[in-house]
């Protein structure tokens, strides 16, 4: 009777010091993880972005007769962490260069021949596949993301090569197209973060074709989808 | 009867020890403790080969596409110099030829770009993982590049400075991807300045990795 109680008392004390080791030896990928160096750590992100609002400056570099500087502002929804829908609308402050400036003057070339854009907008879709939690000089964190852009244009342009119609050049117009990129992200706070664009338009109006290349530097201030 | 008070005090005492890890665990947890996850940097690979496909689109005249090769000394985690050259494969526009005809102008003093060979001073403090679409990890880095760079066109060789950024993913320990923006400063004449925007995207190979106690 006496040693039925002790095994009766001593059998769950045995059980209860089971449950560690023996929980461990059942799945050999978590006893290899233990006995691993590296610790795999899967983390929330700390930045969520959901209704993005931002300004930016900016270059058209490209052209030999204009170079254009942009003045834009935009809103993105992000539906997901990696998909977002974009609108920006651009205005334009162009420079003439000094072969316009040689032509114009020297060869009496009206100002009506050099195709110009005077603004334009965008819209499209944003595909961050790159969200990033980077160490600063092994002393602070950074946090950024890199991004794609796939947008359709519709640019207000003056000017272009002379024709039958208009030998002195082209009024304005309307030109369409679309403008492939990629972009940059840091993040400065949880709602402020700054942005590099990079995008390359395909623009046609009026039989011709443009391909200005657009670099912009815009500040945003987001909303959060998880606060 | 002193027997059994002596086994039950020791089932207490057992039961008691049995899960002090998992009481542990809740009281931290409980307490709203923070979680730090520390990781060591990848061993320095001193040797790094790239491979680069890239664009040089801000010339009005000419659009290029380059083959770029480079060979970096990394010194440490931080600190790397790189020893490149680039050749590129021009597509004129059309324009030089329509000013000729129409104006009787030769628009660039210098002509197209050829090549460039460049030696370059790296800084690499932005060092991290990246999440591809949430769902793989793979670490990386982010670095600045500037140095000096000396440009080949069809008519000057004219001596200028190089600048930018460029992101760096690795794939494994010896290899890894890289997308470079830089802007390629010419001085032809030290009057006007002529920049080349460059864009390359290239994979790298890193050897003569060093010993552990060479890590920062």
């Amino acid at each position: 009777m006496r040693m039925r109680v002790l095994a009766g008392l001593l059998l769950p004390a045995l059980l209860l010091l089971l449950p560690g080791p023996a929980f461990s030896a059942k799945k050999k990928g978590e006893q290899e993880l233990e006995e691993s160096d590296k610790l795999p750590a899967v983390q929330n992100r700390k930045y969520r972005l959901e209704h993005e609002f931002n300004a930016a400056i900016g270059v058209l570099p490209v052209d030999a007769f204009v170079k254009g500087v942009t003045f834009s502002g935009g809103y993105a929804w992000h539906i997901t962490d990696t998909w977002a829908v974009e609108g920006r609308g651009y205005y334009l402050r162009n420079v003439k260069t000094s072969l316009r400036d040689k032509l114009e003057n020297n060869f009496g070339e009206p100002p009506q021949k050099f195709a110009e854009i005077t603004w334009y907008t965008e819209a499209g879709v944003v595909f961050t596949p790159l969200y990033g939690k980077l160490s600063f000089f092994n002393r602070t964190l950074a946090y950024g993301e890199f991004f794609v852009t796939l947008n359709a244009v519709v640019a207000r342009m003056n000017g272009g090569k002379a024709t039958d119609e208009e030998p002195q050049g082209k009024s304005a117009r309307m030109g369409f197209g679309g403008a492939p990129g990629f972009g940059i992200r840091g993040y400065i706070t949880e709602h402020l973060s700054v942005r590099f664009d990079l995008k390359s338009m395909l623009l046609y109006s009026a039989g011709e074709g443009h391909y200005p290349l657009s670099l912009m530097l815009a500040f945003s201030y987001s909303t959060r989808s998880d606060l | 009867m002193t027997t059994t008070r002596r086994v039950l005090t020791l089932t207490c005492a057992l039961a008691l020890l049995a899960s002090p890890a998992d009481a542990a665990k809740g009281g931290i947890s409980d307490q709203g403790g923070e979680l730090y996850s520390i990781e060591k940097r990848d061993l320095v690979g001193s040797h790094e080969l790239m491979l680069a496909l890239g664009a040089m689109p801000m010339d009005a005249f000419f659009k290029g596409m380059t083959l770029q090769g480079s060979y970096t000394y990394h010194f440490t985690h931080l600190y790397a110099v790189e020893f490149a050259g680039l050749y590129s494969f021009n597509f004129a526009t059309g324009l030089e030829q329509e000013l000729k005809e129409r104006f009787d102008v030769q628009p660039t003093k210098t002509g197209e770009l050829l090549s460039i060979i460049n030696v370059n001073f790296v800084l690499k403090p932005l060092y991290g993982k990246f999440a591809v679409i949430n769902d793989k990890i793979f670490t990386g880095e982010m670095y600045f590049v500037a140095g000096y760079a000396h440009g080949f066109f069809s008519a000057a060789k004219p001596a200028g400075i190089d600048f930018g950024v460029g992101l760096r993913m690795f794939i494994n320990k010896y290899f890894s991807l890289r997308l470079d923006i830089r802007d390629y400063m010419f001085l032809p004449e030290f009057k006007s300045v002529s920049n080349n925007l460059f864009i390359s995207f290239g994979l790298g190979l890193t050897f003569g990795f060093g010993e552990e106690e060479k890590e920062d």
